[in-house]
């Protein structure tokens, strides 16, 4: 998909944005013009029901440099946000929401800071003007959970606005809402992540579009994201190591119930817990047997795996 | 008159499932009522095994019709599949789905050939509807709980006549008996969908009833798509939330029940309930471990399987 000729490439997924479309436009380029640097921007409306999509293709007649993919329906971000970065053409990945929230005026300090040797560059809402309750500290708790499991310390992983390689970008499974998690999936397999301050405004236009259900979406995810890495490596091994406990538990319950039945009680509860977990373990490892087969048989290399299983060397997250 | 359809050409594909009724009358029936909307058509019809016979008769008629196809299965399938199989066929711009007898008046057909000017998919609904109170109540019943577990409204799933683009068809992969879904399905890959009142043919109504064994089916059938469509991508959001509960359960009872033993010296080994607590925790884990496995399936082809779907691209 890379074209030699643009080196940039902004992406933001307009869902009902009516209002903020021209605006958002007008700010991407007054930002990026002084790079001097050849630059696409896509816009991908997500299904928007009023006229998103025809305000921004009517820009796009104006000006070749807009590209604007429409969806057939609302699929939501992180969707918009991967046929934004599948149709990219620079060789530097923009993203940011479409709701004027990110200010495009960060771009070039954190392009520059890209170039000073990073894979990904992440932005930091450090003064967020958003709801406490409902938005904060849903996120709050995301962000901390986010970074106990996967050891990375971001302080936002929840912010669109964020600068990538496209190279180490479009090697990402990205699906559901994952861009939560490529920066600290990119860090764990040893990219070089920076940490940026970036401005945050309230929302000018139109509602928020995303709740509170978050965490325990967040939650799921993570057990995902987490397991799938260390199933890929060797899925058999890693769901025998599971199965070995519930087999200890089937033969000290085992044990037991032969024991009552020496002494002459009874031995019926027992030996059925016993059986129970036995049919567990045995299923744990049919399961293993399945990965492997999964594997075999998906589209995703090795390497690419390696790089999510990847152990967690690279140096400490930079922040300014 | 739609002016623009007749130009298009339009594919007629007449799946033989279940039960069928004269056939070489109803294609010149069918032919006559669309030759109202365009002169460019071509039938294709898919037999069931077990129907050899009429795929015989249609073989013979085709000789003098070269607009007419005619597919035998090699043994039955469910009309999702039968269909399937067809649109691999078609080279028409419309497909239009019809019953192999008649379920609508045929002369209100081109109501649905307005309605596919704005739309992807028009469904057809039987009404006024002339079938006893008991069969439109189980319509009735089918159709609120679609609407229910997948906010999809529509009051006649089951009504075989369906007009479609070519464009959709090309997207859809049915299997069994998902027809009867086929709107949640299009709706899932982002077409728009909508539904068109169609008298319902005298011809159609039939005291028949279907076996209970039917009514399971189509429950499990309607399990299959709500999992499908609203869990396509994240099956651990499915099977997480069922087996976190259960395994929850499952530990917080048996860590009471350790409670008891070691502080209130209640025996626990010869206590039943030790072996239904037990059972949750187990389940629990293995529902879990069946929706990482969904989660690895799904991963391993995040690739080539597209979570979105183009509608246009400018520049």
């Amino acid at each position: 998909m890379n074209d030699p000729k643009i080196s940039l490439t902004v992406v933001a997924p307009l869902y009902n944005e009516e209002e903020s479309v021209t605006v958002l436009y007008q700010r991407i380029c007054q930002a990026v013009d002084p790079l001097n640097q050849p630059y696409e921007i896509i816009f991908v409306d997500d299904g928007s029901s009023d006229s998103t999509f025809a305000v921004a293709s009517e820009l796009a007649t104006k000006d070749h440099k807009l590209r604007v993919i429409a969806f057939r329906k609302n699929y939501g971000q992180t969707p918009a946000m991967a046929a934004g970065i599948d149709n990219a053409k620079g060789k530097t990945l923009i993203t940011m929401d479409g709701d004027l929230q990110n200010d495009p005026s960060d771009i070039p300090m954190m392009v520059n800071k890209l170039n000073e040797g990073y894979d990904i560059v992440v932005g930091w809402r450090h003064n967020r003007q958003d709801k406490l309750i409902t938005r904060k500290i849903p996120s709050m708790i995301a962000n901390k959970l986010i970074g106990a499991v996967t050891g990375v310390p971001i302080r936002d992983n929840g912010c669109s606005l964020k600068v990538y390689r496209a190279e180490v970008m479009q090697k990402m499974p990205f699906y559901n809402e994952m861009h939560r998690f490529i920066p600290a999936l990119l860090f764990v397999a040893g990219s070089k992540v920076a940490e940026v301050k970036v401005k945050h405004h309230a929302r000018q236009f139109g509602e928020s579009k995303y709740g509170l259900s978050r965490i325990y979406k967040v939650l799921l995810d993570l057990l995902t994201i987490k397991t799938i890495g260390s199933i890929a490596h060797h899925p058999t091994l890693w769901f025998a190591k599971l199965a070995l406990l519930p087999l200890l538990i089937s033969f000290m319950c085992m044990i037991y119930a032969l024991i009552a039945l020496a002494s002459g009680d009874s031995m019926l509860v027992m030996s059925t817990v016993s059986l129970l977990f036995f049919i567990l373990s045995m299923f744990l490892i049919s399961l293993g047997f399945l990965g492997e087969l999964i594997y075999k048989h998906g589209s995703i290399t090795v390497s690419q795996l390696a790089l999510l299983t990847a152990n967690q060397v690279g140096e400490k997250i930079k922040s300014t | 008159m739609n002016s623009k359809i007749q130009e298009k050409k339009v594919s007629v594909i007449i799946p033989v499932c279940e039960h069928a009724s004269d056939t070489l009358a109803l294609v010149e029936e069918y032919r006559l009522a669309l030759s109202a909307i365009t002169n460019d058509m071509e039938f294709i019809y898919a037999v069931n095994y077990r129907f050899q016979k009429i795929a015989e008769q249609l073989e013979q008629l085709a000789t003098d019709n070269t607009d007419l196809k005619v597919l035998l299965l090699s043994r039955d399938y469910g009309e999702g599949t039968v269909l399937q199989a067809a649109f691999e066929h078609v080279t028409g711009d419309y497909v239009l789905t019809l019953p192999p007898y008649k379920q609508v008046d045929l002369s209100e057909l081109p109501k649905m050939f307005d309605a596919i000017d704005s739309h992807d998919v028009v469904m057809a609904r039987r009404w006024p509807r002339l079938d006893s109170t008991f069969k439109r109540f189980q319509t009735k019943v089918f159709n609120t709980l679609i609407g229910m577990m997948t906010d999809q409204k529509y009051s006649d799933s089951g009504c075989g006549v369906r007009l479609l683009t070519a464009d959709v068809i090309k997207e859809l992969n049915l299997y069994g008996d998902q027809h009867r879904f086929l709107h949640l399905l299009t709706h899932e890959l982002g077409f728009k969908t909508t539904e068109v009142n169609l008298t319902q043919a005298r011809e159609n109504i039939v005291r028949s009833h279907h076996n209970p064994g039917t009514y399971l089916r189509r429950l499990l059938d309607l399990l299959t798509i709500v999992f499908l469509t609203k869990f396509n991508k994240k099956p651990l959001r499915f099977f997480g939330i069922i087996g976190s509960t259960s395994m929850a359960l499952g530990f917080l009872g048996l860590l009471y029940m350790a409670y008891e033993r070691l502080f209130l010296g209640v025996a626990m080994a010869d206590r039943p309930l030790l072996v239904l607590l037990s059972l949750f925790l187990v389940l629990g884990i293995q529902l879990i471990g069946i929706g990482l496995i969904g989660e690895t399936i799904i991963f391993t082809h995040a690739e080539n399987n597209k979570e979105y779907r183009i509608k246009r691209i400018i520049n």
